[in-house]
C-alpha cells in the first residue's frame, strides 16, 4: 500500500456505509475501495448476513446492524445510501454524532426533511454533500463551462429525455412505495437531470407537470419549465421507456447536444457556421474519455472528502440539492394526469358507468 | 364492473398481457389487486397503481400462499421459462398445483389460467377450435402448456379446482415483447422476409381483447373446467399484419421468400455462429495465447487489442456474409431472419374459432386489425420504437442518434 504512495492506516479517512443494497454494493464500496487515503472502516445494514459478507470482501472492521453504533467509534465520515424515507433520520443522527455525511440522492422526500438535515449540519458544522454523481460526468461539466462562456448566447430551449426500461437490480420494493422514495421516477432519476437543469441554468420561473401515477408511483413523466431569461424547457423521465438520453440545448448563438451517460458531445455555433463533434474530458486529454461508473464515484466521494479535509464546499451540498428538490416537490403538487395511449380514457369511463 | 370490490391475485403481472390486466382490474372492475413479484425491476409499469406488490416466484410455495390469502380470484398468468423440458415442466405443474391446492383452501372463487394456442401446435386442421388435436410437439412450451392444461382439468374433476383455462392466439399491443416489439426491431434493423409471401393464416388479437375475455372468465358462474380459444373476430394473413407494423412505425421493410430458403439461410447463419462461437473460444483460451505468445508479435499486439474488439471483430464477420443481406432497390441490406416460433406461426393455415367463448363467456371481440394497431402505434411512438421523426418521444432532430447510425 505505502509503496504505492498511498498514506498509512492511521492517516486515513475512515468512512463507514450506511445501507447496503445495490447502489452500494455496485457503485460506492468499489469506488472506495479504488479511492486514496480512505479507509471502509463499517458497514451497516439491517440484513445482517449481507453486511458481513461485504464487510469481509472490503476488510471493515466493522458489520453492524444500527447506524447510531457508528458514534463513538472515531470515524470521520459516513455515506447514506438507505431508502429514502430513513436519509433524514439517519443523516441527521449521524451529523449530531460528529460525522460528516454524503447522502445518496434524493436528499430527502420532502422539503421539510431537507431543512431540517441542513439545520443539523449547520449546527454541527460538517459537511453534508448529495451524492449527484452526474456533476462529475466530463460531457456535463462542459456543457456548464460552454454555457458559463455564453458561446450558445441567450439560451431559447433545451429537450431533454431521460428514460430506460427500470433495471436496477434493487434489493427490496422501495422504489415503488411512495411513502418509503418520496414518489417514482421524477424524485428517483428525474432528480439527477433537474440537478443539472438548475446548475446550468438557475431555477425555474414557472412549469407544467404530467405523470401517469394512478395511486401508486408514477414510472413516467413530463415537464415543461420556463427559465430565467426567457428559455423554454421540455424534460421528459421514464422508468419504462429507452429514450434519446440526450439534452439539446439551442441559444441565439448556437447548438449543443450532449449524451447524458457518455462522454459524446456536439456543439453547432450559428455564426460561424463551425462547430465540433466528439468526445469531452477533463484534465488529461491524453487520459481517455470514458468514465466508467466507478470512476464517477470516486470522483464524488473525492469532491466531498475535500471538502471535508479543507473545510470546503462540495460540488453539492445540502443547500444546492434542495433546489432541484424544490422542484419536485412542487411538480407532485400541482401534477396533472399524464394520459397513455393505450388507455383509452373514452372507453374507460363507459366501462366504469 | 362485473368484478368490482373482488380481491384478485395476478401471477405474471409484471409482463406484457399481466401488466394490462391489473391496469383493467384497477381501472376498469375497481379490484384490489395483488401481484407475485420475481423481480422488482420489472414492476415499474404496475407500480403506478395502488397494487400490492407480494415479493416471490410462482415456485415458492410459500409466498404463493401469503399472496392469495384472502383473494377472491386468480388469475395465472407467470410462465417459467427454464430452459430445459423436465426443468420448465417440473417448475410450471408444481407451481400451478400448488396454486390451485391453495386456491380450495383459500375458497377461491376462480382461477383463471393463461393458457395459450399453441397447445395445438403444429396446427395442420383448417378450422381450430377446442376439440382440435394436440399434434406431436418436441416443443417444451408447447409440452408443458399441454401438461399444465391437463392438471388443472383433472384438479377440476377430481376435486373442483374451479379453474378456467384460455388459449390465446397471437396477442400483440403496447409492451407486447413476441408479437409487437420484437417484429419491430427485426422491421427497423433490416429487412423481414415473409414465409411464402405472408399468405400464412395470422390469429391476431389485441391485448384488450384478451384481458376483456379473462375478466370475463372470472366473473361468469358456469364455465369452470372449460378451456377457450380467445382470438380477434376474424384472422388476418401475415402480410397484412407485418404491413400494418411497417405502417406503424414508418418503415418498408418486408421481402417474400420461400420456406426452403429462409430455413437454408438460418442454418447458414447457425453455422457460421458455432464457428465464430468456436473461433473466440480459442482466442479466449490461455492455452492458445501460450502457444501464440512465443510469436513476439502476437505478444505484443494481445496486449493491445481487447476483448470488445476481438468480439467486434467476429461480430462483423458474421454480419459481412452475403447470405445474411438481401438486395432491395439495389442496395444490399441485413436481413433480419425470423426465430423457430415465427416461422412455425407464419406458416399457419389455420383460422382459430372463437364461437365457444362467444357462446358461452358472452365474449365480443372490439378490435379489428386497424383499431388495435392504431393504438399500437401511438404506443410504439410514445415509447420511442419507431422511425417517425416527428413522435412526440423524439423531440427536435437528435444529432448525436443521427452520428450513431451513420
Amino acid at each position: 500500500m505505502e509503496a504505492n504512495g498511498r498514506t498509512t492506516s492511521s492517516d486515513r479517512v475512515k468512512i463507514a456505509v450506511v445501507g447496503c443494497g445495490a447502489v452500494s454494493e455496485l457503485r460506492h464500496l468499489p469506488a472506495l475501495a479504488a479511492g486514496d487515503g480512505r479507509e471502509i472502516s463499517a458497514l451497516v445494514d439491517k440484513d445482517e448476513a449481507r453486511v458481513r459478507r461485504l464487510a469481509d470482501e472490503y476488510g471493515a472492521q466493522h458489520a453492524l446492524t444500527d447506524h447510531r453504533e457508528l458514534i463513538g467509534l472515531g470515524l470521520d465520515g459516513a455515506i447514506v445510501a438507505t431508502p429514502t424515507n430513513l436519509h433524514a433520520p439517519m443523516t441527521i443522527d449521524l451529523l449530531r454524532g460528529g460525522l460528516h455525511v454524503l447522502v445518496e440522492k434524493p436528499i430527502a422526500r420532502n422539503l421539510y426533511e431537507c431543512d431540517a438535515m441542513i439545520a443539523a449540519a449547520q449546527e454541527m458544522d460538517r459537511v453534508l454533500a448529495v451524492a449527484f454523481f452526474r456533476r462529475f460526468a466530463h460531457q456535463l461539466r462542459l456543457t456548464k463551462t460552454v454555457l458559463d462562456a455564453g458561446l450558445l448566447g441567450t439560451i431559447r430551449s433545451f429537450d431533454i429525455r431521460d428514460g430506460y426500461e427500470f433495471g436496477w437490480p434493487v434489493k427490496t420494493d422501495f422504489p415503488f412505495r411512495r411513502e418509503a422514495a418520496g414518489g417514482g421516477v421524477l424524485i428517483d432519476l428525474g432528480v439527477h437531470v433537474l440537478d443539472l437543469v438548475t446548475w446550468w441554468f438557475g431555477d425555474a420561473e414557472s412549469f407544467e407537470y404530467w405523470d401517469n401515477d394512478r395511486g401508486g408511483v408514477e414510472s413516467d413523466c413530463l415537464l415543461h419549465v420556463a427559465m430565467p431569461g426567457g428559455g423554454k424547457g421540455v424534460i421528459e423521465f421514464s422508468r419504462t421507456r429507452l429514450l434519446r438520453n440526450t439534452a439539446i440545448i439551442s441559444g441565439d448563438g448556437g447548438t449543443l447536444e450532449v449524451d447524458l451517460n457518455t462522454s459524446d458531445f456536439i456543439l453547432s455555433l450559428s455564426e460561424s457556421r463551425t462547430g465540433i463533434t466528439g468526445s469531452a474530458f477533463s484534465g488529461n486529454p491524453l487520459a481517455g474519455t470514458n468514465q466508467d461508473p466507478i470512476e464517477l464515484f470516486t470522483a464524488q466521494h473525492d469532491d466531498w472528502l475535500d471538502a471535508v479535509l479543507t473545510g470546503g464546499t462540495p460540488a453539492v451540498s445540502a443547500t444546492e440539492a434542495r433546489r432541484s428538490l424544490g422542484l419536485v416537490v412542487d411538480c407532485y403538487a400541482h401534477r396533472k394526469e399524464l394520459e397513455l395511449p393505450w388507455i383509452e380514457t373514452a372507453a374507460l369511463e363507459e366501462a366504469v358507468r | 364492473m362485473i368484478l368490482e370490490g373482488k380481491t384478485a391475485l395476478v401471477t405474471g403481472g409484471t409482463g406484457f398481457i399481466g401488466g394490462r390486466l391489473v391496469e383493467k382490474l384497477v381501472l376498469e372492475q375497481r379490484c384490489r389487486v395483488r401481484v407475485l413479484v420475481r423481480n422488482f425491476a420489472k414492476a415499474s409499469r404496475i407500480a403506478a397503481f395502488p397494487v400490492e406488490l407480494v415479493p416471490g416466484a410462482i415456485t415458492d410455495r410459500d409466498a404463493l400462499e401469503s399472496a392469495i390469502h384472502g383473494c377472491d380470484l386468480v388469475f395465472h398468468c407467470a410462465h417459467d421459462f427454464t430452459p430445459d423440458l423436465e426443468g420448465q415442466r417440473r417448475a410450471n405443474v408444481e407451481a400451478t398445483r400448488n396454486l390451485a391446492e391453495l386456491c380450495l383452501e383459500e375458497k377461491v372463487s376462480r382461477l383463471v389460467y393463461l393458457s395459450s394456442v399453441a397447445t395445438y401446435s403444429p396446427a395442420t386442421v383448417d378450422e381450430l377450435t377446442e376439440s382440435s388435436p394436440w399434434p406431436a410437439s418436441e416443443d417444451a412450451y408447447v409440452l408443458v402448456k399441454r401438461d399444465v392444461e391437463r392438471l388443472l382439468r383433472d384438479l377440476h374433476e377430481e376435486k373442483g379446482v374451479p379453474a378456467v383455462t384460455l388459449q390465446p392466439t397471437i396477442v400483440y399491443g403496447p409492451f407486447s415483447t413476441f408479437w409487437t416489439l420484437h417484429p419491430v426491431q427485426r422491421l427497423l434493423s433490416g429487412v423481414v422476409p415473409l414465409v411464402d409471401g405472408g399468405a400464412g393464416i395470422c390469429n391476431a388479437v389485441y391485448v384488450d381483447d384478451l384481458v376483456d375475455s379473462m375478466i370475463l372468465a372470472a366473473a361468469h358462474p358456469d364455465v369452470t373446467g372449460e378451456k377457450f380459444l380467445i382470438s380477434a373476430e376474424k384472422p388476418v394473413t401475415w402480410k397484412m399484419f407485418y404491413q400494418a407494423l411497417e405502417r406503424a412505425i414508418g418503415v418498408q421493410s418486408t421481402v417474400e421468400m420461400s420456406e426452403a430458403e429462409i430455413r437454408s439461410r438460418i442454418r447458414d447463419r447457425e453455422r457460421r455462429s458455432r464457428i465464430a462461437y468456436r473461433v473466440m473460444r480459442r482466442l479466449r483460451s490461455p492455452a492458445t495465447w501460450a502457444q501464440l505468445g512465443k510469436v513476439s508479435a502476437v505478444k505484443a499486439a494481445a496486449k493491445i487489442v481487447p476483448d470488445a474488439a476481438l468480439e467486434a471483430a467476429a461480430k462483423r464477420w458474421l454480419e459481412h456474409d452475403s447470405r445474411k443481406t438481401v438486395v432491395v432497390d439495389g442496395r444490399a441490406r441485413p436481413l433480419a431472419l425470423p426465430g423457430p416460433a415465427s416461422l412455425q406461426a407464419e406458416k399457419s393455415r389455420s383460422r382459430a374459432r372463437i364461437d365457444k367463448a362467444k357462446a358461452r363467456l358472452g365474449y365480443t371481440p372490439r378490435f379489428d386489425l386497424e383499431r388495435g394497431m392504431d393504438i399500437t402505434r401511438r404506443y410504439l411512438e410514445w415509447a420511442n420504437v419507431t422511425n417517425n421523426p416527428e413522435a412526440p418521444s423524439a423531440g427536435p432532430t437528435s444529432l448525436l442518434k443521427l452520428a450513431s447510425r451513420n
